[in-house]
């Protein structure tokens, strides 16, 4: 049995509980979202690592994880990310039903000790005398904030794809490194990140949600007792900007001592979420389009780029709705760029001439309508897709989006491809590749 | 017609059939109601198998995993899943490949395509030619990344090189860009001759499904296939390596354009059994071992986080392999990874970690924890239809029923983990790995 219902528990804190009793675990996520923002952004970044590190009443790492596993191997992650302009932080804990734990030991009650633990982690962290968090902690986790920041290219195409985005969207929310830079990092206080830490307790936007067997009533019981009489005030709400494509597309590289070069290729289509809230013909056009081009396992840039040309090992697409714009990223022999290049960029113009072929449009909506119904599935695609919809500022049920996609037609793949507009193209050279060999002997 | 055997487990209200065809085809069939069936087929070929029955080149069971897509006709196999709405897909480890799909719809059609996939290889060599392109690039890239490159190089200090009658398990599972090149359509046809016949398959199917449906598959593609020949076992020869008990080398560092120095601790096992059930016993036990020491909730962790010896984010674990086919001895060892300013460091704090738990053993509290956590771990592969069908697959290759790892979990002593401890955590069974950032490097 599934059934949803979305409670206020506070002016700015809403509970979005699903009772679902086909899986043995249940799933607690508490989404703090914020504007994304040049300077704050960051030391919320840097916040939340503070505050994951220890409370008044685990005042160690090692003592919070040691009350999870107490609460019988209860995992607790922190998503730190972008959605769109919103800055989203989200506490996720998965613990087993109580019904599902061994018989024969004394069992603990797990959603309220998980929802206690993260009350004390966000209401009660360590502070010093003067009510500031401690300044110890604070540049411990500065110094980690910093080394993750480093860190990040040691996956090249994680990063390559990060480039492009902050090259691409530069000046905009959606173009920050949520993380800052090192330098940032490095000149924060501990006074800074202690009034962001007052400000985004008396100020910001709590998203809730819970997917078990326990009632809504005991989820909202365990939450007030849990976290007393805390009632925030509603954060100012978070303004969309229009991604402005550059005049002239813009093409930027980058050399690093590799052996593979990553490249990536950016269009913005000069629409999304807001501009096709009257639109979701053409949103669900746009999503095929994307599917055909590089999502499904045998999608048009399968076939050719790696396939055929035999030019990467793997090549795909995606697109971010909120900001309007699709990228292709790859892997190839750094020599093989402009061949790479090329041959991608002739796969979306083979789209927007139309040379479609409309059994291809016809793969790409059943893999679309396969991952649609595989969404209730699992608790956490049930929980991104409503959360997504709740951003979005959609009311619209699966089965609306899925008979969307079944209307698209080849004709409306080529319009929506005919919108997109080169935008940028980053290519990190692997500057550490040796001269081709014949790999046929 | 089929012959099932019903496994219950009422304490987590789950259940599946296992049945075994007369061509060898092993099957299990969990049913569960959820949109997305799955289906796996795992297969008893991994890379470290190509010594069974004759040398073949290092990476030839990934090389062919990759060709198993390849049809005749237009159409890829990619294609044919998609035309069904199923998404496909493949891996191989040191000792399995395996290829499964999810769909959900047509999925009496799909279990066929996946079954005459494996069953039917179709090469030419302008098609291998292209491959070995596409899988030097899935080689440049892995090369390319320091965490692979850092686990990698712990297995070759851990192991000896096979050129020194060492296990192969320390090879790169795609091989090397040197040979793949030695890999022909010939090879590849030898290779899956030898290998995918269905008495080295075993199928695991999870979602709204009956056996009988996933039976109706079963046969229709293997219906004309003769059984297996009795003694095929012994025809399969092999190489058997004499891996020493301690490690080969306790060091191996590189330099890369990393970001900060890289390290990973192995800790190697001296032999491991070659009954399926104590093989099982030892996975359980090795597996709350390494949450007793490494967890982060533990001492150790705690005393190198909050010291700040190392990133948050360390990972550690344990692995260990079956005998191979033909005879060659499995494999085990624990490993712990992390990023560091300074590797020695660590290294020495683990060496007096160790040391102390010699001295005053281990901690009983840790024990009581890591068996949450593993329980837990079991628990939430019940809540996917991959996880039900990839943990069956994988529990009937090892040779044990899924449900008998509850079993097994509840009755670990903290006495048989010590004494695994004190068996195996000796100095001369550690390598340390490092990866060191290219600019950070001094000359001597």
């Amino acid at each position: 049995m599934i059934n949803s219902v979305s409670l206020p528990l506070r002016p700015a804190v809403t509970l979005h509980h699903t009772y679902d009793d086909r899986f043995k675990t249940a799933r607690l996520s508490l989404y703090t979202v914020i504007s994304a923002h040049r300077e704050e952004s960051p030391l919320i970044t840097l916040l939340f690592g503070i505050l994951r590190r220890g409370s008044e009443r685990y005042p160690r790492l090692s003592l919070l994880n040691r009350r999870l596993d107490e609460l019988y191997g209860t995992t607790l992650s922190i998503r730190n990310y972008l959605h769109g302009d919103r800055h989203v932080v989200c506490y996720t804990a998965e613990m087993p039903e109580q019904a599902f734990l061994p018989d024969s030991e004394e069992n603990p009650d797990v959603l309220g000790g998980v929802m206690e633990l993260l009350a004390d982690m966000i209401l009660h962290p360590l502070c010093d005398a003067n009510g500031q968090l401690r300044p110890e902690a604070v540049e411990k986790e500065k110094n980690a904030l910093a080394d993750s920041l480093r860190s990040l290219k040691n996956d090249t195409r994680v990063y390559a794809g990060n480039r492009l985005r902050e090259i691409m969207c530069e000046g905009e929310p959606y173009g920050l490194s949520i993380g800052g830079t090192v330098e940032q990092v490095a000149a924060m206080s501990s006074a800074d990140v202690t009034d962001c830490y007052r400000r985004l307790l008396a100020h910001t936007r709590m998203e809730i949600f819970y997917t078990g067997r326990t009632t809504a009533d005991n989820v909202t019981e365990a939450f007030c007792k849990a976290f007393g009489d805390w009632s925030p005030a509603a954060a100012p709400a978070v303004a969309h900007v229009r991604h402005i494509p550059p005049a002239a597309p813009r093409s930027v590289t980058e050399d690093m001592a590799v052996s593979q070069g990553k490249l990536c290729i950016g269009w913005s289509c000069g629409e999304d979420y807001t501009t096709l809230r009257r639109d979701p013909d053409t949103l669900a056009a746009y999503t095929v389009c994307n599917e055909l081009l590089g999502v499904m396992q045998s999608s048009i840039l399968f076939r050719t780029v790696r396939e055929e040309l035999g030019l990467c090992y793997y090549c795909d697409s995606a697109l971010d709705m909120t900001k309007g714009i699709l990228w292709v990223s790859c892997g190839i022999r750094p020599d093989r760029r402009d061949e790479a290049e090329e041959a991608i960029t002739t796969c979306l113009s083979g789209l927007q001439k139309g040379m479609i072929h409309p059994k291809d449009v016809e793969l790409a909506k059943l893999s679309l309508l396969n991952s649609y119904r595989q969404i209730r599935d699992s608790q956490s695609s049930m929980e991104v897709y409503a959360f997504s919809r709740l951003m979005n500022g959609t009311e619209d049920r699966i089965e609306d989006e899925m008979e969307r996609i079944r209307r698209v037609t080849p004709a409306d793949v080529k319009r929506v491809a005919q919108a997109f507009k080169p935008d940028t193209v980053f290519f990190l050279n692997g500057s550490a590749c040796d001269e081709e060999e014949d790999l046929d002997e | 017609m089929s012959e099932w055997i019903l496994h219950t487990c009422p304490k987590l209200e789950e259940r599946y059939y296992e049945a075994h065809h007369p061509v060898g085809l092993h099957v299990l069939v969990a049913p569960k109601e959820l949109s997305a069936a799955y289906a796996t087929v795992g297969i008893e070929y991994g890379s470290r198998d190509r010594f069974s029955g004759g040398a073949l080149p290092m990476g030839i069971a990934h090389f062919l995993e990759h060709k198993m897509f390849e049809r005749e006709g237009d159409a890829s196999w990619e294609d044919v899943f998609a035309a069904l709405g199923a998404e496909v897909n493949a891996y191989t480890s040191d000792d399995c490949t395996a290829y499964m799909f999810s769909t959900t719809e047509n999925l009496s059609q799909a279990l066929e395509a996946l079954l005459t996939m494996v069953k039917e290889l179709s090469v030419t060599s302008a098609s291998v030619s292209r491959e070995r392109k596409i899988i030097a690039e899935e080689i440049r890239m892995n090369a390319d990344d320091p965490w692979e490159v850092c686990y990698a190089n712990m297995l070759r200090g851990l192991y000896t090189p096979v050129r020194k009658g060492g296990n192969p398990v320390r090879e790169e599972i795609c091989g090397t860009e040197a040979s793949i090149r030695r890999i022909t359509p010939a090879l590849l046809t030898e290779a899956h001759s030898r290998f995918y016949h269905p008495s080295r398959m075993t199928l695991a199917v999870s979602g709204r499904v009956t056996p009988e449906e996933v039976w109706k598959a079963v046969e229709k593609v293997f219906e004309n296939m003769p059984a297996p020949m009795d003694n095929e076992e012994s025809r399969l020869s092999s190489r058997r390596w004499q891996e020493p008990a301690e490690v080969y080398k306790p060091r191996v560092s590189v330099s890369m354009d990393a970001a900060k120095p890289l390290f990973t601790i192995g800790i190697k096992l001296p032999s491991v059994p070659k009954d399926p059930v104590e093989l099982t016993h030892l996975d359980r036990q090795m597996t709350v071992l390494a949450e007793m020491l490494f967890s982060r909730s533990g001492d150790f962790y705690d005393s190198l986080f909050e010291n700040g010896l190392i990133s948050p984010g360390m990972s550690y674990g344990s692995s260990l392999g079956r005998p191979a086919l033909g005879g060659g001895d499995g494999y085990g060892f624990f490993y712990l990874s992390g990023e560091c300013d300074c590797p020695e460091q660590v290294y020495d704090a683990f060496i007096a970690y160790v040391s102390a738990l010699h001295e005053n053993g281990l901690d009983g509290t840790a024990f009581d924890r890591a068996r949450h956590t593993v329980y837990a771990d079991f628990l939430y592969g019940f809540d996917s239809t991959e996880g039900i069908a990839s943990s069956l697959m994988a529990t009937a290759m090892d040779g044990v029923r899924l449900f008998d790892l509850m079993e097994i979990d509840r009755r670990l002593t903290f006495e048989e983990i010590t004494e695994l401890f004190t068996r195996v955590f000796h100095e001369k069974q550690f390598t340390l790995s490092t990866v060191l950032p290219s600019d950070k490097i001094q000359e001597p």
